[in-house]
């Protein structure tokens, strides 16, 4: 028999009992539905996340710090470390500082491309013109810094008049939406820090130096659960940081920057950084621990979604079954006018085949349009203001996957009913009344 | 087409073994009509089954058109069925879904034969039963006789060298009956078809070249 005759006959067969078909394809479609949604919804997430995190930190870059430093002890995460009562002496007594001693050597180490103090300079307060006055953190953006924006453009990293507003503060500073804030200026107040907390005094430190700097917002970073921190040229913050300290010698973190590292180079950059003494917190580790933890939850709910398919196939094996215990005569008769083995196989098969397509075809695509239709309404509600997220990703290459997955399944399901079918006595088969 | 069966045994079963067949020795020349009458049970449809090749012997061999069906796989088989051997069953065997035009293609289908070439010698092999008009319709709404007469078209549409008929009037009265069966002898003597014919219908025997009678898995002569 020739491909496009099993399919007619297959689906002449499958119309028999249309009922049957239709819940046998419901089961594919159900299984490949929820394959679909899950994948969908983890690589939404995924996709959020890293969106999300963009808004703090940019990939290839790192945070390096004196492994035995202030910082060090406070970025520490990771690694367990044993008890040396000569460091815990040092730590308690005072903080240890990086210096442009250390950018140098940060410098030479391979595949760092840029390396900058980074320092933490701390406003009062902002306002926008005669609006209320609220705290804020600043942090910097460097030469080729990304950051993932609402509205606006990133400025000149030279830029010292430009500020990049993050997206919590639109309403308390009276902007009623991102595009209206772009270009509009807004001041932070600064206060010199005193040199020793000994004998300061609420009136000593009113007393301190302090200034109005006026910035314009360039752009405004998407909204994200947590506030982020504003963030002005490494010039401005370098002069803030002189204003503020007296000195832009020290400090507790290196800024650095990388080529595109593969998982080995990055290791090798970190094992080299950590040889010279310097921790390092990478962007890259971060969205690592994340998808880490969205690919347990993904395998977990594929694993029940592949149960839901298998239970499918199941019914697929059963339904066949009892085709096959229905239509051995018609088998025997197709047998004594010459089909062979592998044709009755192929008839059975294509039948599952057809079961698969529909299934497949079916429950990818309703999990699609679901997303298509789920997107915008979670975009007004849920998720309001976090621009750029779609919660349901459907990447296409997993979609053809699950499709051609389903497929598989039904493939699988229809073989040993269809093997049963081949090996039928045909003179059985006729005899039967 | 001849046929020659060299003392053919049959035995089904593993525990209560039936001995279907106990030596057969049989000849059926090139365009005869041979009979085998018996009772039910005595072994016939067996015989009829074997030198078709839709079953294999205990022992003993079949020689059709000068193979031995037992050397055969189970692809030369089917080929052979599908080729040269019509099929003409008591209880028709029509697919219900199917309109009689697809029916009487069938074999051809299974050959590969693609979709207007077998309409075509299948509109033909129906105008040769006067069935042309029922082309359209369902197999399974037709009367009886004229599902016999599907069954003889689907047969001849193979322009096979061998018809194999498994009481063909069985389920037909009287009338019926005689019309399918002159329309089997008139295409038989017509085309020089070797034919085999199952019955315990002694009337119907007679209208054969010869007739041999099986009881109990062995041939007696003729009464």
């Amino acid at each position: 028999m020739r491909s496009v005759d099993y399919l007619r006959t297959a689906e002449s067969n499958l119309s028999r009992s249309r009922l049957r078909t239709a819940l046998v394809i419901l089961a594919i479609v159900i299984g490949t539905f929820t394959l679909s949604m899950t994948t969908e919804f983890t690589e939404g997430v995924r996709q959020f996340i890293h969106v999300q995190a963009r808004a703090f930190a940019q990939p290839d870059t790192l945070n390096v710090y004196l492994k035995n430093g202030d910082t060090g002890r406070r970025l520490r995460a990771s690694a367990v470390e044993e008890y040396n009562p000569l460091r815990a002496a040092v730590a308690a007594r005072d903080v240890t500082y990086m210096t442009p001693q250390d950018i140098e050597r940060i410098r030479k180490t391979p595949n760092v491309s840029k390396a900058y103090p980074r320092y933490r300079v701390q406003p009062d307060y902002v306002r926008a013109g005669s609006s209320k006055k609220y705290l804020i953190s600043v942090d910097s953006f460097y030469p080729n810094t990304s950051i993932s924006l609402a509205a606006g453009k990133l400025p000149e990293a030279e830029d010292g008049k430009a500020m990049l507003l993050p997206y919590q503060y639109l309403a308390p500073l009276g902007f009623s939406k991102a595009t209206d804030a772009v270009g509009q200026k807004v001041t932070l107040h600064f206060t010199q820090a005193p040199q020793s907390l000994s004998g300061l005094s609420p009136s000593a430190l009113a007393n301190m130096p302090a200034r109005d700097v006026e910035y314009i917002i360039s752009g405004v970073l998407i909204d994200t659960l947590q506030p982020q921190n504003a963030y002005l040229s490494y010039r401005e913050v370098t002069d803030l940081q002189q204003f503020q300290f007296g000195t832009i010698d020290r400090f507790s973190l290196v800024f650095v920057f990388t080529p595109q590292l593969s998982k080995p180079d990055l290791r090798a950059l970190k094992a080299a950084l950590d040889n010279e003494g310097y921790g390092v917190f990478a962007y890259a580790d971060a969205i690592d621990r994340f998808d880490r933890i969205i690919n347990v939850v993904r395998i977990a709910l594929n694993g029940l979604a592949i149960i839901v398919l298998l239970v499918a196939m199941i019914g697929i094996v059963n339904i066949m079954l009892i085709s096959v215990a229905e239509r051995t005569q018609e088998i025997g008769l197709l047998k004594a006018l010459g089909l062979r083995r592998r044709g009755v196989f192929s008839v059975f098969m294509y039948e599952a085949l057809v079961i698969g397509l529909w299934g497949g075809l079916l429950g990818v695509g309703l999990a699609v349009g679901f997303g298509l239709i789920l997107n915008p309404v979670l975009g007004r509600t849920l998720l309001k203001g976090l621009e750029g997220v779609k919660l349901l990703s459907f990447p296409p290459g997993a979609m053809v996957g699950i499709f051609l997955l389903a497929v598989l399944v039904s493939l699988v399901a229809g073989t040993m009913p269809a093997l049963r079918a081949s090996r039928l006595d045909p003179v059985d088969a006729l005899r039967r009344e | 087409m001849m046929i020659e069966v060299k003392d053919l045994h049959k035995t089904y079963g593993k525990a209560k073994p039936f001995e279907a067949l106990r030596g057969i020795d049989l000849t059926v020349g090139d365009g005869e009509c041979l009979a085998v009458v018996g009772k039910s049970g005595s072994g016939k449809s067996t015989l009829l089954h074997l030198m078709a090749g839709l079953d294999t012997p205990t022992s003993g061999t079949v020689q059709v058109g000068g193979r031995m069906l037992n050397k055969l796989g189970d692809g030369e088989l089917a080929a052979m069925r599908n080729e040269s051997f019509g099929f003409i069953f008591q209880r028709y065997f029509l697919l219900p879904r199917y309109s009689v035009l697809e029916n009487v293609a069938l074999p051809l289908m299974i050959r590969d034969v693609g979709r207007a070439d077998r309409e075509r010698r299948a509109t033909g092999s129906l105008a040769e039963v006067g069935l042309s008009d029922k082309a359209g319709n369902r197999a399974t709404d037709l009367s009886g006789g004229e599902q016999q007469r599907v069954v003889i078209a689907r047969a001849l549409v193979i322009e096979p060298n061998m018809i194999f008929a498994d009481e063909p009037t069985g389920n037909l009265d009287s009338e019926t009956g005689e019309q399918v069966v002159s329309l089997m002898f008139d295409i038989q003597k017509r085309r020089g078809l070797t034919m085999v014919m199952v019955t315990h219908d002694f009337d119907l025997a007679g209208r054969c070249d010869r007739t041999v009678t099986v009881r109990d898995g062995r041939i007696i002569e003729a009464p």
